[in-house]
């Protein structure tokens, strides 16, 4: 059943997104658009009460549980980065407004890039919590084994990507020369680039 | 299966999915992570977890991990 609703929260994520970007740009009613986007993190307590519901119904502990904590983790250290980054691309190709990016290069980069992995750690912080919760709750060490991996896994990956956003103050991107990165650091508006789904 | 080869497929398997990463996700732009730079540092990590099984695979018995 936590499966089932963590792809209804994700479905619901997207579906909630694309109609508040769409009130917000194509229908040209922001409110409503902003009202939208804000129900977003209904999805996440939804998912939080249904998790403890069932481990209350005496569910066994296993790995759904386990993605539903790095779930409500991810959205709490980065859900808003990532619908600020969405709303500024659907600005740009929905409204014409110029695309503003962080910093590409050098030592500004490195630090956007600290701040980002800063939203990580709060990420396994939040998961590791709710996993900790969990492990309290059950009081059973014989069950609760994969919520433990799962803290195991979100310390893991806030350990990756700490050392992605090292290598961004030990090899920094170096600025072109003709001054093209500034140019589109500047957000001109002409470039049109892959976007990431 | 064998906790050795173990982290050596896992190892190996976290430095292909770097490959494919630097490989063919330069252009993607995201907002938490760039995909080529965190392909590099997963080929790195992998490469590492790999050899580290392999060294451990042919370094003697297993031993057991008290519980």
């Amino acid at each position: 059943m936590i499966v089932a609703l963590i792809i209804a929260c994700e479905v619901g994520f997207w579906v909630l997104l694309a109609a508040g970007l769409g009130f917000r740009y194509l229908l040209r009613m922001p409110r409503t658009g902003l009202a939208l986007l804000l129900c977003e993190p209904v999805l996440e307590v939804v998912l939080l009460v249904v998790t403890a519901w069932d481990l209350k119904n005496g569910a066994e502990p296993d790995w759904t549980h386990g993605l539903a904590a790095l779930y409500i983790g991810y959205t709490v250290g980065h859900g808003h980065r990532t619908v600020k980054w969405l709303d500024g691309h659907a600005a740009h190709r929905l409204d014409g407004r110029p695309l503003v990016r962080a910093p590409r290069y050098g030592p500004a980069r490195a630090r956007h890039e600290t701040k980002v992995w800063l939203g990580t750690l709060t990420a396994a912080a939040v998961a590791t919590a709710l996993l900790q919760a969990a492990i309290w709750y059950v009081d059973d060490p014989s069950r609760v084994t994969s919520l433990e991996s799962w803290q195991y896994t979100a310390w893991r990956a806030a350990g990756i990507h700490g050392l992605i956003a090292l290598t961004y103050w030990l090899w920094p991107r170096k600025t072109p020369k003709d001054g093209e990165g500034s140019a589109k650091d500047a957000g001109s508006g002409a470039e049109r680039e892959r976007v990431g789904r | 299966m064998n906790t050795r080869y173990g982290t050596v497929l896992t190892g190996a398997l976290t430095a292909l999915a770097g490959l494919l990463l630097w490989r063919f996700a330069g252009g993607v732009d995201l907002p938490v992570i760039t995909p080529s730079r965190a392909g590099v540092v997963l080929m790195v990590l992998g490469a590492a977890e790999a050899l580290f099984g392999a060294v451990r695979a042919v370094g003697g018995p297993e031993r057991r991990r008290p519980r």
